[in-house]
């Protein structure tokens, strides 16, 4: 019981810490960039990545390798834009209706695609993406065709402009940490351990009194807000929305961002839309083969890590400690060595070819023993 | 129940109907009768051993049962009601648990979150997006009394995928047993199980509440009588035995059956008493 509230209290101070961090980078960022770094990389990369978590969300808490995810973004911009352009309604007031959008965007196409799993739900979902774009495109009295919406004005939050880039990345970067911590949240609760049940084994899941098809449809649902969060915003920033915004190609790199990112965190699909931002913007300076360079980033980060940049980054992290607690572990037995046994030196270690073993090591190696005695694989109680 | 240790609160077992009843039971897959008109009833706290060789229609008969396969005809009743046409989840919830003969676990979870994945299984709250820390509290409660009860302790924290193929198979009765359900189905739980696992698994069997009606398909003939109260003995979809444990052992067709000598039992015993209902 005292490990649990020592735990429960570490992941609070944990979570605190991180909600710190982040809000001195959001005030911090606009200081130390230029105007230009601030806009084309830090706001771009801050919703595409909001739109890339919810595609994460949906792959690596709950296994569902959706295609529809660019369709649902692009319901929300779609919405805002008829209902503030061709309606006249208040900013805000379109706002909510089209944060609304996206779960409800995500609710159907979770139901459509609830039965379907692997390949099968990425071909489903995407003939809806393609369904959405077309529909976009052909559909001109709604969606103005291929043309779309332009000349969309942000709107002013408190007399604040969010046209402005500072305003606009504070927003943004508001938003990103809300979705994040949503998505947290969302892990934490009975439905995020189905999700993730839903992950490693659907047929078991259902073994234990679980609608596999319901659990699929609250996914997508939930997956929805953060993918409607992130169109609304991608509207507010490019001041337009077209099919160009939600073709095949703006799926794929939906996808690519989140795969080189990681699907192991949240945060990952951050870093990808971070790497593929930097990419696009930088790269072009060099040659014209922008999306190229970007696949073959793809492919190079795929290899390297299935986890993307954040396996590489926690891989990377865990080295780091284990080598910590090596050092940690030989300063320990040196220690012992001068008052206790001299046969346990590291000059002897290292003679026997015989190093320390960690702390997590040690604590492994009584079972190994049982282990190989053949009295059992487990600890009796 | 081992004394003394609850996981639950309540019980939901409140019906005069057996808590699972199996109707004339028929399945064949093209021209072969896999399973043919078996009916039994398993009441409350009993433990029925299903027992055959390879063939005999055992898993099927199984399958059947869960909601894995339909039958051709038939019927399964769990407390009275008719399930035959409810997909497996919709069966969990009206009571039903379930192992599988491979250990089937969600490699990413620990042991803890196994169990309380399935303890909220059969609860309206399983897919629930709020954390109600009173909720959290009696899951938590009862997933560390669970993990105890299946000899897990120590283990609430470890990813499945680091378990041993034994303490795969706890964590497997372990999940089927959380949602206090009314009928448990063990599909040969102690396979590849080594000597002290075994003994470890026939004392949990045996100590399993009163109210828990328990199926055990099991291919071990040595911990299905040692663990059932009643046994049927399946060969080629049909019932040709049953009868409480002793009775199976001494029976000369079952001797002969799992021994290969068929047509030598079968010509020494009347065609009358080869099929042998368990309902009387």
């Amino acid at each position: 019981m005292e490990s649990s509230v020592h735990s429960k209290m570490s992941a609070r101070s944990r979570a605190l810490a991180l909600l710190a961090a982040a809000a001195a980078a959001i005030a911090v960022v606009p200081a130390l960039v230029s105007d230009f770094v601030l806009l084309q990389i830090a706001i771009k990369s801050l919703w595409l990545g909001i739109a890339g978590a919810s595609l994460a969300f949906l792959i690596g808490q709950a296994g569902l390798i959706s295609l529809a995810q660019t369709a649902v973004f692009g319901v929300s911009g779609y919405v805002m834009a008829i209902l503030v352009l061709d309606h006249g309604w208040g900013e805000w007031f379109a706002v909510a209706v089209a944060a609304a959008a996206g779960p409800i965007a995500g609710l159907i196409v979770g139901v459509i695609s609830r039965r379907a799993a692997g390949l099968y739900l990425m071909m489903l979902t995407l003939a809806i993406g393609v369904f959405v774009f077309f529909f976009a495109q052909q559909y001109q009295p709604i969606t103005r065709g291929h043309t779309g919406f332009n000349g969309f004005d942000a709107p002013t939050l408190f007399g604040i402009d969010l046209n402005d880039r500072r305003p606009l990345f504070y927003v943004t970067a508001v938003v990103a940490v809300a979705v994040v911590a949503g998505f947290r949240y969302v892990m934490a609760t009975p439905a995020g351990l189905a999700y993730r049940g839903l992950r490693d084994n659907p047929k078991r899941l259902q073994a234990l009194g679980y609608s596999t098809e319901a659990t699929t449809v609250s996914a997508f649902a939930v997956s929805g807000f953060a993918a409607g969060a992130g169109g609304v915003i991608s509207v507010w920033y490019n001041g337009a929305i077209s099919p160009g915004s939600i073709d095949l190609t703006r799926t794929i790199e939906l996808l690519i961002v989140v795969m080189i990112g990681g699907t192991l965190r949240i945060e990952g699909a951050f870093l990808g839309a971070l790497a593929v931002t930097l990419l696009q913007n930088y790269v072009s300076d060099f040659t014209n083969r922008t999306e190229t360079l970007v696949g073959a980033v793809f492919m190079v980060v795929v290899l390297v890590s299935r986890q993307g940049l954040t396996g590489i980054l926690l891989g990377l992290g865990s080295r780091a400690q284990r080598a910590l607690g090596w050092v940690r572990s030989r300063d320990s037995t040196l220690d012992r060595s001068v008052t206790d046994d001299s046969r346990r030196s590291p000059e002897h270690a290292s003679r026997t070819g015989q190093h320390a073993p960690s702390q997590q090591q040690a604590r492994r190696l009584p079972c190994e023993t049982l282990e190989r005695d053949g009295r059992g694989e487990y600890s009796p109680p | 129940m081992l004394p003394g240790v609850t996981w639950s609160e309540h019980t939901r077992r409140t019906h005069q109907d057996p808590p699972l009843r199996v109707e004339r039971v028929s399945r064949s897959f093209g021209g072969l009768r896999a399973v043919d008109g078996i009916s039994f009833d398993v009441e409350a706290g009993e433990r029925l051993a299903v027992l055959g060789p390879n063939g005999a229609g055992k898993s099927t008969l199984f399958n059947v049962i869960c909601g894995d396969l339909l039958p051709d005809s038939g019927r399964i009743l769990l407390n009275g009601e008719d399930v035959t046409s409810l997909a497996l989840h919709h069966r969990v919830r009206r009571g039903l648990g379930r192992t599988y003969q491979t250990s089937s676990v969600f490699g990413g979870l620990s042991v803890a979150e196994h169990i309380a994945l399935a303890l909220r299984g059969s609860s309206s709250g399983r897919l629930s997006l709020s954390m109600r820390s009173r909720e959290r509290r009696e899951v938590a409660r009862s997933t560390e009394r669970l993990v105890t009860l299946v000899g897990l302790e120590g283990r609430s924290a470890t990813p499945a995928r680091e378990l041993s193929h034994g303490e795969l198979r706890q964590l497997e009765v372990g999940m089927a047993l959380a949602p206090s359900p009314d009928v448990i189905l063990l599909d040969e739980p102690a396979a590849g199980l080594s000597a002290h696992e075994r003994t470890r698994l026939t004392e949990l069997l045996l100590n399993l509440s009163d109210i828990v009606a328990t199926v055990l398909v099991e291919h071990d003939m040595d911990v299905a009588l040692t663990v059932a109260d009643r046994v049927i003995v399946l060969e080629s979809g049909s019932m040709i035995a049953g009868g409480s444990p002793s009775q199976i052992e001494s029976d000369p067709l079952v001797r002969a059956v799992y021994l290969g000598e068929q047509h030598k039992a079968r010509s020494e015993r009347p065609p009358a008493r080869r099929r042998t209902s368990t309902d009387e």
